[in-house]
């Protein structure tokens, strides 16, 4: 069953990979900096970072099984599945808390553009349809930043 | 005293009914008037309060369910999944959260949520129409809703206000909470809503609620059916009615026993009470073996009657001993009475007390001596001659026997007896003397008068015959034998009246006719009658024969007549007879001169003679009357005057 599992994640990733748009991270336009660098993605997604620029950052997950989530896992924060569940565990008793889910790409850029401080990841094309600001860019698995 | 006597005349049976009855209908009415009045309010008002503790009871499950409502949209608000009204709930999620919500809920109820801009974001029911535009408080009414309003913050930043939570509670709902059983009936009226009524049959206690606030136009109603909150006094009522029935039934078998046990004993006392005064049979008596207030009184009253009949038994002994006594001392009376002397009057006296007082311890003495423990009659006797009172002893009674109460006043009376008995015997000694004396001295007296009249009579008639005088001396001497002669009748008159009252005039009785004896009377005296001119009219005819003394009936009849004639100067004469009773009465009626009813008292006076007519002796009435005395009657003379007649009436009777 592993390997079948195994077997349909990569099928999907290389689908994916073959034909999703590239991952970015965005913001509101109002969000107190223009770009992020993967570190600081990776420390914030991670309640490492909670301020930007005086500003308090929220980040804003997708759903468990979502596909971007998966590719933001893979190629941002470069954790595997366990890996991740076993670091909430473990920093729950020190207050920290995984970030906010929201269902959909669209609810997660609606959210993002009333909400000024929020971060979150997205196809590029949708964050470009919701005029977000890109913080972060990731092309073909390697992460790339802006600056 | 009207109202006393109509009191009793009512009997005691009836007093004894009615005043239960009384009682029993002050009790029932008291009693009903208390439940009807008091039980009946008390009854209402706790009645009231229960309805209205029901009413607040309810007030309190609706706010609690609303209030509950209230948490469960506070608790949806506080999701985490709200943060999706900042995504304009693109993904449902709230959407769907809401309809689930509003599902398990039921009632009808519709949640939504707002944003900012009072836009409806998500619902659990499409097509709302409301405008939450106008929202301002917390909890209002609009339109059929009662509607909550709970602001949404964002999760991450509680400072941010993302929206509201709005839930819309119908309020038709409310009704669906109120119970209607058991004839308790609850409903909630309002201008906003209709709510329905329950149907209500009958009259009902009714209370009004208003709601809490925002509610405050909701009023709930509570009402009870009258006929089941006051179900209790209706039984108690009843149950009264039957008490009272029984109570008045009891009461009429009481009466019945108390008119047994009580007033029948009563009237059997009252009936023998009756037949005792009916027939004074006192030996009657009341059987009774009660040991109550009755027994007793039947008990006195037996002992009533038999020491009245005692009391009587006695009085009637005592008055038979009276009575005997009585007999005793009028018989004693009787027997000293009889007596003729002194002493027999002393024997027979101390005879009879010995008889009376059943003891030979009596005796007479003259011994001035005191007697000790005896009774002493004193004889006093009056003497009439000196005038003074004498003793002539003392009857000693020893040992008298206390039989006879007044004892004192009975011996005194005794005493006083003897001695007016032995009194009469003296006077009638002296009477008899003193008669005696006249009678002697009057035959004396006439026999020695006779002798010497003798010789003037036949000197005195010798010398007129002679003829040897003048014609003075003549007349003289005939003065002379006249007077001689009416002497010599006076002294005949006075002979007779003495016989007369000595007792010692000869009655020769022999059968006599009477109107032929006033015939041959008549013969002798109509010359005399003629020379007066006066006419005697004899009525006196037919054959009467009695047994009587024909010279002594004769001697009056001619008196009488003879008397009428000298009184009558001119008329008539009549005679009658007449039979009364055993008597025989000879009426000689004249029209004379009469006599004066002054006169009349002293007409048989010896020597009284009339004031007007003054001749003859005097003696001829006194004779008269003397003589009809002997031939067992009486001479009464009547008239009404002078000069109106006389009417002289001779009674005598047959011997």
């Amino acid at each position: 069953m592993k390997w079948f599992v195994k077997l349909f994640f990569i099928l999907s990733a290389s689908f994916l990979y073959m034909y999703a748009d590239s991952l970015v991270i965005a913001a509101n336009r109002n969000f107190p900096v223009d770009s992020l660098n993967l570190k600081t993605v990776q420390k914030i997604y991670l309640d490492k970072i909670r301020f930007l620029g005086g500003k308090k950052i929220l980040p804003i997950n997708l759903p468990y099984n979502h596909f971007l989530r998966k590719k933001f896992e893979n190629s941002v924060l470069k954790m595997k599945r366990f890996e991740i569940e076993r670091y909430w565990l473990k920093t729950h008793y020190m207050g920290h808390r995984p970030p906010k889910v929201l269902k959909s790409q669209d609810a997660v850029a609606s959210f993002l553009k009333s909400i000024d401080n929020a971060i979150g990841y997205l196809e590029k094309g949708t964050a470009i349809k919701y005029k977000l600001k890109i913080l972060y860019e990731v092309q073909n698995g390697k992460s790339k930043s802006k600056k | 005293m009207v109202n006393l006597n109509l009191k009793n005349s009512i009997s005691i049976q009836t007093k004894i009914f009615l005043t239960f009855l009384i009682i029993i209908f002050i009790g029932y009415g008291i009693t009903f008037f208390y439940i009807m009045k008091y039980e009946n309010e008390i009854l209402i008002d706790k009645e009231m309060k229960k309805l209205e503790n029901k009413a607040e009871q309810t007030l309190f499950e609706l706010k609690n369910h609303l209030i509950f409502l209230k948490k469960e949209a506070a608790f949806l608000s506080k999701l985490e999944i709200m943060d999706d009204i900042i995504a304009k709930d693109i993904d449902k999620r709230v959407s769907n959260l809401l309809k689930k919500k509003a599902q398990d809920l039921g009632e009808n109820i519709i949640f939504a949520v707002i944003d900012n801009n009072g836009k409806i974001v998500a619902s659990s029911q499409e097509n709302i129409k409301l405008s939450f535009s106008k929202l301002k408080k917390e909890e209002e009414i609009i339109q059929n809703f009662f509607i909550i309003t709970i602001p949404v913050t964002a999760s991450f930043d509680s400072n941010r206000h993302i929206g509201k939570l709005i839930l819309l509670y119908p309020l038709k709902n409310l009704e669906k909470h109120l119970k209607n059983n058991e004839g308790i009936y609850s409903w909630i009226t309002s201008d906003i809503v209709d709510f329905k009524k329950p149907e209500i049959s009958g009259e009902t206690l009714e209370v009004k609620k208003r709601f809490f606030a925002p509610l405050q136009n909701l009023i709930l109603h509570y009402a009870v059916d009258k006929k089941i909150a006051l179900e209790t006094v209706y039984h108690v009522q009843t149950l009264l009615n039957i008490v009272f029935l029984i109570m008045i039934l009891l009461t009429s078998i009481f009466i019945f026993f108390i008119s047994k046990n009580l007033v029948l004993p009563i009237k059997s006392l009252y009936e023998t009470a009756h037949y005792i005064i009916k027939t004074g049979d006192y030996n009657k008596e009341i059987y009774s073996n009660r040991q109550d207030e009755i027994g007793n009184l039947t008990k006195i009253f037996n002992i009533l009657i038999k020491k009245t009949k005692e009391s009587l038994d006695s009085i009637k002994a005592q008055s038979k001993k009276y009575e005997e006594s009585l007999i005793d001392l009028i018989e004693f009376f009787n027997t000293i009475t009889k007596t003729e002397s002194k002493y027999d009057t002393i024997t027979v006296a101390i005879r009879e007390l010995k008889r009376l007082m059943n003891t030979q311890d009596i005796f007479f003495t003259t011994d001035k001596s005191e007697f000790k423990n005896a009774f002493m009659l004193n004889i006093d006797v009056k003497n009439f001659k000196e005038n003074r009172s004498e003793n002539l002893g003392t009857i000693v009674i020893h040992n008298p026997a206390n039989q006879i109460t007044n004892l004192k006043r009975f011996y005194n009376s005794i005493a006083q007896m003897i001695s007016l008995q032995i009194e009469r015997i003296s006077l009638m000694e002296e009477l008899k003397e003193t008669l005696r004396a006249k009678s002697s001295f009057l035959s004396a007296m006439s026999h020695e008068l006779k002798t010497p009249i003798g010789s003037i009579l036949s000197l005195s008639q010798y010398l007129l015959t002679s003829s040897k005088l003048d014609q003075n001396d003549l007349e003289s001497v005939s003065k002379i034998e006249h007077s001689a002669n009416h002497l010599l009748q006076i002294i005949n008159d006075i002979l007779t009246i003495a016989k007369a009252d000595s007792g010692k005039i000869d009655m020769n009785i022999s059968k006599i006719d009477i109107p032929q004896t006033i015939k041959e009377v008549l013969d002798i005296l109509n010359p005399l009658a003629e020379s007066k001119g006066v006419k005697i009219i004899n009525d006196i005819k037919g054959e009467l024969k009695i047994n009587t003394d024909p010279k002594l009936f004769k001697i009056v009849i001619i008196n009488l007549i003879s008397n009428a004639i000298k009184f009558t100067p001119k008329g008539d004469i009549h005679l009658s007879l007449k039979k009364e009773k055993n008597d025989y009465k000879i009426y000689i009626k004249d029209c004379g001169i009469g006599i004066d009813k002054e006169d009349i008292k002293y007409i048989f006076d010896e020597f009284y003679q009339g004031k007007i007519y003054k001749s003859g002796t005097g003696l001829g009435l006194a004779i008269s009357k003397k003589f009809a005395a002997l031939l067992k009657g009486d001479i009464i003379v009547h008239s009404e005057g002078v000069g109106k007649g006389t009417t002289t009436i001779f009674v005598f009777n047959s011997f």
